[in-house]
């Protein structure tokens, strides 16, 4: 395993040229100018050994599970909230819960058919779960292509290593929305378009599963059917949307009106079982930092199971005790903001001055609903090759969860590493990196 | 749950244009290294290799053509998107190099001529890769009339085009006819200054995308 490692280090000019070659890249906005550059890969993987992924991937199951239970009921009995196990005002006061999608069924009960799982592995060797992503979790692209290089510029490398094909996406993707697909209708990628940051992923995704690539305007709703409008007016009737737009934006006849990115009436066509929303609408309610907190809660609520994954130890100031823990350790522990996504509204206590920690206890006896709190945990490092010199980085994974008719997890993930020495902050929108991941076989 | 080969009116445009992107490129190249042949003119010759305020240059069209086909990764294939990307970048270190030995830029031609290879043999919708195709041919034969290439060459460029699968499907026909009208009547008309500018023209409106 070494020398294969060591042989890829070495191969990592021309796996970067043929990322360059594939156009690996994703948009990030910069004073409201639109520039794309490529996601920078190590070519040195993550090795996730065999016992270790059995782990996870029990884990990693039973949570989505659980999480998808949690978004039925919530759109439907209430029982979780009626029984007191997640205070009413965590799931209606959340950004993400959407009352236009109260009563909605989708197909199988299932709302987060791809589910981006946030772990990191800590120096003490176990897993943690940093964050559910169940809305638009992006970045599966990333690790296929880095394996398609790979193998392309090491084929020696796969044969000498005994890991996971990862080749795979594509085909459960597939598999999953042709579960979901309604009618015999066709499956679509719909794209906000060519400047939306992961417009690269958006593309790549509908190459590989086999998905036609619909921008807005290229779908419409005619007696509650969603169809693809084509040239000289013929149209095709779709079953499936894999919806890259958020909910927000989605539907200008039920959200956002001044939306130009989405499809008017398409929740109406939803409503009425005729189209699939991959993934359903309204999943911000089980995918915000405070809902987070109730995870391990909904397993056992759920599935009268005990939880397999832990969350990072975590406190919430809407209960006392944890409100006290949190205004005494403050400059201890990490305070994220329950309304950001992307690394964006996360902060160290221990980067604070003593002014701007007060300033922080201020906006959480004010609004303690907005405000999570975690210990600080102390990532394992991963080594990065900078400047030809091997250096160690802090990294996370994101695993990703497919849910059509059955739940399988990817045996692979995109391992972000932080380019900054001892940053924690792994985000590709504020400057870190990728490398492939391995699972032992 | 089968891939639909229906394509919207959106990407129909987005081919057509790549095709007759790429072609030029493809043709640009040919014409600058015909140039430095016979007359070289080094202001000139920059201008139509690497001024991007140009519309009329290489690297203009290359950005073109690029803007065209990232939008269509899933149509025409990574692969295939592929010789673009490579395209882009070496042109744009070329210029940076002020490159200006045209022979030095034969990858790019390589790569157009690569790109369409590619486009023939990985473009799964046959009515996706017949809209590039046109595009592609239209582009040659806009540029032949336009630089005064021999009867001939014309009426083999106009054939191959009206050749192209789905040509039909997709073009005027009464465009067609009076196309037909204009290139026969090119051998005893040459001296008509009026006949180039009615071929672009038809040209310019044959397609329907």
């Amino acid at each position: 395993m070494k020398r294969s490692i060591k042989e890829l280090a070495n191969s990592r000019d021309a796996i970067n040229k043929w990322m360059e070659r594939y156009g690996v890249r994703f948009g990030i906005y910069k004073n409201n100018v639109f520039h794309e550059q490529l996601f920078p890969f190590d070519s040195i993987p993550r090795v996730i050994s065999h016992d270790d992924w059995t782990y996870l991937e029990k884990g990693l199951i039973q949570r989505v599970k659980a999480l998808n239970a949690f978004l039925w009921d919530i759109y439907h009995e209430k029982n979780i909230v009626k029984d007191n196990v997640v205070p009413e005002e965590f799931v209606y006061a959340s950004k993400g819960y959407l009352p236009q999608c109260e009563g909605i069924s989708p197909v199988n009960k299932v709302y987060a058919h791809i589910a981006g799982i946030d772990l990191v592995e800590g120096k003490d060797g176990k897993w943690y779960v940093l964050e559910d992503n169940l809305r638009i979790p992006s970045g599966a692209s990333y690790p296929m292509m880095a394996r398609k290089i790979t193998r392309k510029v090491s084929p020696d490398v796969f044969q000498s290593v005994h890991i996971a094909d990862n080749r795979d996406y594509g085909d459960m993707l597939h598999e999953m929305i042709s579960d979901m697909c309604v009618d015999q209708g066709i499956g679509v990628v719909l794209t906000p378009g060519r400047y939306n940051s992961a417009f690269f992923e958006h593309c790549y995704l509908a190459e590989k599963a086999g998905l036609t690539l619909a921008f807005p305007g290229d779908l419409f709703v005619e007696d509650d059917k969603v169809y693809y409008q084509g040239l000289y007016n013929e149209k095709k009737r779709v079953g499936a949307i894999y919806r890259r737009i958020s909910d927000e934006y989605l539907d200008p006849m039920t959200f956002e009106p001044s939306s130009l990115l989405g499809v008017p009436n398409v929740m109406e066509a939803y409503r009425a079982g005729n189209v699939a929303l991959i993934n359903a609408v309204g999943n911000g309610a089980a995918d915000d930092k405070g809902i987070y907190y109730f995870v391990p809660k909904m397993v056992k609520y759920y599935l009268d199971e005990e939880p397999i994954l832990q969350n990072a130890p975590t406190y919430l100031p809407y209960y006392e005790e944890d409100y006290k823990y949190m205004m005494e350790h403050l400059e201890n522990l990490v305070i994220k903001d329950v309304s950001e996504a992307g690394g964006y509204g996360v902060v160290f206590g221990s980067s604070l001055t003593k002014e701007q920690l007060e300033e922080r206890r201020q906006l959480i006896k004010e609004d303690p609903r907005r405000w999570i709190a975690q210990e600080v945990v102390d990532f394992k490092d991963l080594q990065i090759l900078d400047n030809r010199k091997m250096v160690w980085r802090k990294a996370d994974l994101r695993v990703f969860v497919v849910s059509g008719k059955e739940t399988k997890v990817w045996k692979s993930g995109l391992t972000r590493f932080s380019r900054k020495p001892d940053s924690m902050i792994v985000n590709s929108s504020q400057g870190g990196g990728f490398k492939d991941t391995w699972v032992e076989e | 749950m089968v891939k639909s080969d229906i394509i919207s009116a959106s990407s129909a445009n987005h081919l057509y244009w790549l095709g007759r992107y790429e072609e030029r490129v493809y043709m640009t190249l040919h014409l600058i290294r015909k140039q430095s042949d016979s007359a070289y003119d080094a202001i000139r010759t920059k201008e139509m290799m690497y001024d991007e305020d140009n519309p009329e240059s290489l690297i203009s069209a290359q950005n073109r053509a690029m803007d065209n086909a990232i939008v269509l990764r899933g149509t025409i294939s990574t692969e295939t998107l592929g010789y673009l990307e490579m395209s882009m970048v070496e042109l744009k270190k070329y210029k940076q190099q002020c490159m200006m030995n045209v022979t030095n830029l034969q990858p790019i031609t390589d790569w157009a001529l690569a790109f369409f290879g590619s486009a023939e043999q990985r473009t799964q919708n046959h009515k996706a890769l017949a809209l590039l195709l046109i595009g592609r041919n239209i582009e040659n034969l806009d540029m032949l009339v336009r630089y005064n290439y021999s009867v001939d060459r014309l009426h083999r460029a106009w054939n191959s085009l009206k050749n192209v699968a789905n040509f039909k499907k997709y073009s005027d026909e009464n465009i067609v006819d009076r196309l037909d009208l204009q290139f026969n009547s090119l051998e005893t008309e040459s001296d008509d200054p009026n006949l180039t500018y009615r071929i672009l023209s038809l040209l310019s409106v044959l397609i329907q995308v």
